[in-house]
């Protein structure tokens, strides 16, 4: 359908009002929320995010679609909750507690949820209870951690303890990244994932959903 | 003695070629208007936000061999632990931006300004940089009256949290230097409020003795060339 061609077209623009303007259009038109949202929205922005890996487009295009994404989201999000629209997965993201850096978790939650994902962002300097709870209380998918220093990045291995105490570890996957993280890091505390980017975070999550 | 210096937003502001570095764009990209606005814009942001301020403190090589064992955390051999000792001078620093910059970046996350956040959290980044490149120039530039020939001389600065530094010696880094006094406070994790500060020291003496091989134990899981590239500097200064 056109409209689904002229919003994924706008999206990439990163024409926000464009976006809203024409989400809107669809919805009046009757169109189904989840098909605005996977063939106009979620496709537009796959194609940024080929763009962005294959480097035709950099970060700053890319942070416009997703803004553009925002606004479409924004019209759709009270009436996925009312027809209980299903997104393909839902993560509980944040920075661990002691961190304050916040850049690089934005970037990822950005990119998951333009990938489809609904996002719980809890911020920056999360306490472990906090992640885990949220966990439970919204039935996640994942909990992602994000870190800044070799010191904060131990914190995820308490989320992962707790995790496990609360009996949540296995059916909630953890994944994590950020500046002094890695893969080595991630098994030895006994995360599911490790992801290097915003990109491949939504691979790596991308990944998981279909598989289970 | 410890000073405490006012630095002028001028000094530090950042080419804007390193900001578009800081999100993976070389200078060969041409950027659309719309990108360039953003970026003229966080540079504009720039100027009114950053309240850039030092702290700078001389101290003896003995209380600094303190100061560097820090928590006993560091990793073996170690440049820095190579370097201080051919010093003749050395100053603990400590510079940041100031809150409001930061508070300017969550408020552009949390009201769906990412492109704007990202641009200016970039610019940030660099004039912290730049703030600590001010009070190094500035410890030279008074050093330059205890030497007959400045030009034998080099300073360079190094911090917790590189070349095999741990991170943890900020606890006595901050002990001595009290960066509280400017506003940085540190964290149990070691992580200083405002984001964008940076601290360390500056260690002058010849220059030959900040070259190093880039082969210690630390250097091996390291992908930060820029000790290599501040060597090479000295050298051709
Ligand atoms: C959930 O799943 C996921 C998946 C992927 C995930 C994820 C979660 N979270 C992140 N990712 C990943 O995806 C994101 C998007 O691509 C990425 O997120 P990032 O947050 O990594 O990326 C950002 C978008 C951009 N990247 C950044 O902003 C960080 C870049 C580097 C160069 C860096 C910068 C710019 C800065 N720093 Co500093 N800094 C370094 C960094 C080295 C590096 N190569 O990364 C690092 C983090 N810093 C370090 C240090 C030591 C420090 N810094 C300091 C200061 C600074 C500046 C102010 C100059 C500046 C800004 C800091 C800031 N974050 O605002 C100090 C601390 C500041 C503080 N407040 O306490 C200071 C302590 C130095 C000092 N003594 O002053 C090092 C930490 C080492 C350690 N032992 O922990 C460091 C790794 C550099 C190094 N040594 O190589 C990925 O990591």
């Amino acid at each position: 359908m056109e409209i689904f061609n002229q919003i994924a077209e706008s999206l990439q623009k990163g024409d926000h009002e464009k976006v809203a303007i024409l989400t809107r259009k669809a919805l009046d038109d009757k169109i189904a929320v989840q098909q605005i949202l996977d063939d106009g929205l979620i496709a537009g922005m796959n194609v940024v995010g080929e763009d962005f890996k294959h480097h035709r487009i950099f970060l700053p295009s890319v942070l416009l679609a997703a803004r553009a994404m925002y606004a479409g989201m924004d019209l759709l999000k009270p009436l996925m909750i009312k027809e209980d629209v299903r997104t393909i997965g839902k993560v509980v993201i944040g920075t661990i507690k002691g961190d304050l850096h916040d850049i690089g978790k934005n970037l990822v939650g950005i990119m998951l949820k333009g990938a489809g994902f609904e996002v719980i962002d809890l911020g920056n300097d999360v306490p472990p209870e906090k992640f885990v709870q949220t966990a439970k209380d919204d039935n996640a998918d994942a909990i992602g951690l994000s870190a800044l220093l070799t010191t904060t990045m131990t914190g995820m291995k308490d989320v992962i303890d707790l995790m496990k105490s609360e009996d949540i570890y296995g059916k909630v996957k953890v994944i994590i990244g950020g500046a002094p993280v890695s893969r080595e890091f991630a098994e030895q505390i006994g995360a599911d994932f490790y992801a290097f980017d915003g990109m491949n975070a939504v691979e790596t999550l991308k990944a998981y959903v279909k598989d289970r | 003695m410890t000073e405490i210096i006012r630095i002028k937003i001028e000094d530090i502001i950042p080419e804007q070629k390193e900001v578009l570095l800081n999100q993976g764009i070389t200078s060969d990209v041409v950027l659309e208007d719309k990108i360039q606005n953003i970026l003229d814009q966080a540079m504009k942001e720039f100027r009114s936000l950053a309240e850039p301020s030092g702290i700078i403190k001389d101290i003896p090589k003995e209380d600094f061999a303190r100061i560097y064992i820090g928590e006993g955390m560091n990793e073996g051999p170690t440049p820095v632990a190579d370097v201080y000792p051919g010093a003749d001078y050395l100053a603990l620093f400590a510079v940041t931006l100031g809150e409001r910059i930061s508070d300017r970046i969550n408020h552009c996350f949390k009201t769906n300004l990412f492109a704007e956040g990202c641009m200016l959290d970039a610019a940030a980044s660099a004039g912290a940089d730049h703030g600590a490149e001010i009070l190094q120039r500035r410890y030279e530039k008074q050093l330059s009256d205890k030497y007959d020939d400045i030009s034998k001389i080099g300073a360079l600065r190094y911090s917790p949290g590189y070349c095999g530094w741990h991170i943890s010696g900020q606890k006595k880094l901050f002990e001595s230097l009290e960066p509280e006094k400017i506003g940085i406070t540190l964290r149990e994790t070691y992580l200083m409020d405002p984001l964008k500060s940076v601290s360390g020291v500056i260690i002058a003496g010849p220059k030959e003795i900040h070259q190093f091989e880039n082969n210690y134990p630390c250097c091996e899981e390291c992908d930060d060339q820029s000790c290599l590239d501040r060597m090479q500097a000295l050298k051709n200064e």
